[in-house]
């Protein structure tokens, strides 16, 4: 059967090669739409996902606060106190607080620095996205990270040991990320007290406590016990304030909206053009499928060979749309934009493909049922 | 010689709206193996509507018809489909070779539909093209091929399940007047081998092959043998 399938699709090469590229157009455009809202939301939460927090850890914020890259200030004082909970292995305080900055050629920008102690550096940066410099630097007094592709953006050239001006005071460069993006937000990792002094923060305050437990307790127990021990703040899992913060953003900017109503229409613009254009080939080919019933195919044959070719092209369709989605991930790589068309990320497209396709031959399926074989005499 | 198709009594009523259309009246007869039956009859007399019964396609409205001895009255559509498959060979006016497959395919198209292995069902194709002189085009696209071979390819499909009926409707109604009396040839030689072969015509110049012939006239039938018609 797949052989006639094929050869029916080869035979009418107009309509099918509208149907691979009105499949081609919907992956492309839904795969570049999906693929790009996750790189948006894995920014919006970059702060955690590049963080040398684990997934057992308890972020503690202002209980207000339900975005991680604006929060509001809490008192440092705290850290002692969460650290006598019973459960908590360690807690480390943590200042994220914007600050204006200076380049060499004159050039400014914003940068959203990001200060833990080190050596652990429990706000980041990651290991992996250190891409020049050591990251132990970072723990001396005026010492800074910045990104790869922050640098690219700002249109400056900084190189490690350059100077800057953060807040009109002098900051060296010490390493630099690749990757280490946020949602609005050009990361600048240092050690706490460079962040307080930088952001010239609040003496005595923080913003963000990370706790570790004990290995074997029992994490929700311990966030409801901070919870009901300290008014006014809230503890999370790390993974969870990540998912408050994306929620918070998408539904705040519309983003969600945007990209999810420009996947539906993609979505029901291919489910109709493939549908239309198989049920417009369907009536083509009326004749040979009415013949083929009246030798001898049954309702389910003919619906079979038609499904067939439905499945036919959502798999040459798929493969076009994802090899240019690939180039497309390419070509943005170099700017910054990393994509990630991970496993389930691709089958989901292909889902998404084949119900598109063999949704849309329904109506041509529907229509082939209904020719009586003597329509051939 | 065998009685391969019965209709008993059979009527077929058209309904559109309010409108009854009366297509085939209180309708018996025989078709007997080994003979080449024509039908024939004006345009709108009934024809179209009695092959179509013949060849399963239609439910009859009342009656009775049996095709090689089974009943087929009461069966569902892929029973029909079925019967069909196994029993009845088409050949059409024009030709409904399926136009993306090459005449091989076409040939090939009832055996897999049969559910044959694809190896088997090209040596079988193969056969039945070289039998009606059709295996050096077998690659061909039916549009490539003149009226009367795709006719013969059309014959071929009807003969490569060897199926007891050959149900040609106008086959030489495409055809050229040399090309029609090859055919016509053809589906005599296939008769007397023992094919029960029905062709429903308007063209009574085609009697001369016929051994029995139907007058279908307002839904009416009645039967002859063609000794009576060529002395009438």
């Amino acid at each position: 059967m797949i052989k006639t399938a094929l050869k029916f699709m080869r035979y009418d090469k107009p309509k099918s090669i509208g149907v691979i590229v009105g499949i081609i157009i919907s992956v492309f455009l839904i795969g570049q739409q999906l693929s790009t809202l996750f790189f948006l939301t894995n920014l919006m939460g970059g702060i955690e996902i590049h963080s040398n927090s684990n997934e057992d850890d308890i972020w503690i914020v202002d209980e207000l606060s339900k975005n991680i890259n604006a929060l509001n200030p809490i008192d440092e004082r705290l850290v002692q106190e969460v650290k006598s909970i019973e459960g908590v292995l360690e807690a480390f305080p943590v200042i994220i607080a914007s600050a204006p900055a200076t380049f060499k050629d004159g050039k400014t920008a914003t940068v959203l620095l990001i200060g833990s102690q080190g050596p652990s550096f429990v706000a980041g940066p990651k290991s992996d996205v250190v891409f020049e410099g050591n990251r132990d630097e970072l723990n001396s007094t005026g010492n800074i990270s910045i990104e790869y592709f922050n640098e690219r953006s700002w249109k400056t050239e900084l190189s490690i040991n350059e100077t800057i001006e953060i807040n009109k005071k002098a900051a060296t460069v010490k390493v630099k990320t690749k990757y280490a993006q946020g949602y609005g937000g050009n990361y600048v990792y240092t050690n706490i007290d460079n962040a307080r002094f930088y952001s010239n923060y609040p003496p005595f305050q923080i913003n963000l406590v990370i706790v570790r437990p004990a290995k074997g307790v029992d994490i929700q127990q311990v966030i409801d016990t901070i919870n009901g021990t300290f008014m006014g703040l809230s503890a999370w899992r790390s993974k969870d304030i990540r998912d408050i913060t994306i929620n918070e953003i998408l539904v705040r900017t519309n983003t969600g909206v945007s990209f999810g109503s420009l996947v539906v229409f993609a979505i029901i613009s291919g489910f109709f053009i493939i549908g239309l254009t198989l049920y417009s080939s369907a009536l083509d080919r009326l004749q040979d499928y009415g013949t083929l019933k009246a030798i001898g195919a049954t309702n389910s044959y003919v619906s079979r060979l038609i499904l067939m070719q439905a499945v036919l092209f959502a798999c040459i369709g798929f493969a076009i749309a994802y090899a240019l989605l690939i180039l497309f991930q390419k070509g943005l790589e170099n700017v910054g934009m990393t994509l990630d068309f991970n496993g389930p990320f691709s089958l989901g497209l292909f889902i998404i493909t084949l119900f598109m396709s063999v949704g849309g031959s329904l109506f041509a399926v529907f229509k082939i049922r209904k020719v009586e074989p003597a329509s051939v005499f | 010689m065998s009685i391969i198709v019965s209709l008993r009594e059979v009527n077929k009523v058209y309904q559109t709206g309010d409108t009854s259309i009366v297509a085939l009246d209180s309708t018996s007869l025989d078709i007997y193996s080994n003979k080449l039956t024509l039908i024939v009859g004006p345009s709108g007399s009934g024809k179209t509507t009695l092959i179509s019964l013949i060849g399963c396609v239609v439910y009859p409205t009342s009656g009775r018809i049996f095709i090689d001895g089974q009943e087929v009255t009461g069966l569902n559509e892929k029973q029909l489909a079925l019967v069909r498959l196994d029993k009845v060979g088409f050949v059409f006016q024009h030709f409904n070779l399926l136009q993306p497959l090459t005449a091989l395919e076409n040939v090939m198209q009832p055996l897999l539909l049969k559910g044959d292995d694809a190896k088997q069902a090209k040596l079988r194709a193969e056969d039945v093209l070289k039998r009606v002189n059709m295996l050096d085009r077998k690659q061909m696209l039916p549009r490539k091929l003149s009226g009367g071979q795709k006719q013969r390819v059309a014959i071929a499909r009807a003969l490569v399940t060897d199926a007891p009926i050959l149900l040609c409707d106008e086959p030489t109604a495409s055809l050229d007047a040399k090309s029609a009396g090859i055919i016509m040839s053809d589906l005599k030689v296939l008769s007397q081998e023992g094919k029960a072969v029905i062709v429903v015509t308007h063209d009574l110049r085609l009697k001369q092959y016929a051994d029995e012939i139907i007058y279908v006239e307002e839904g009416k039938v009645s039967c002859s043998s063609n000794s009576e018609v060529l002395n009438k």
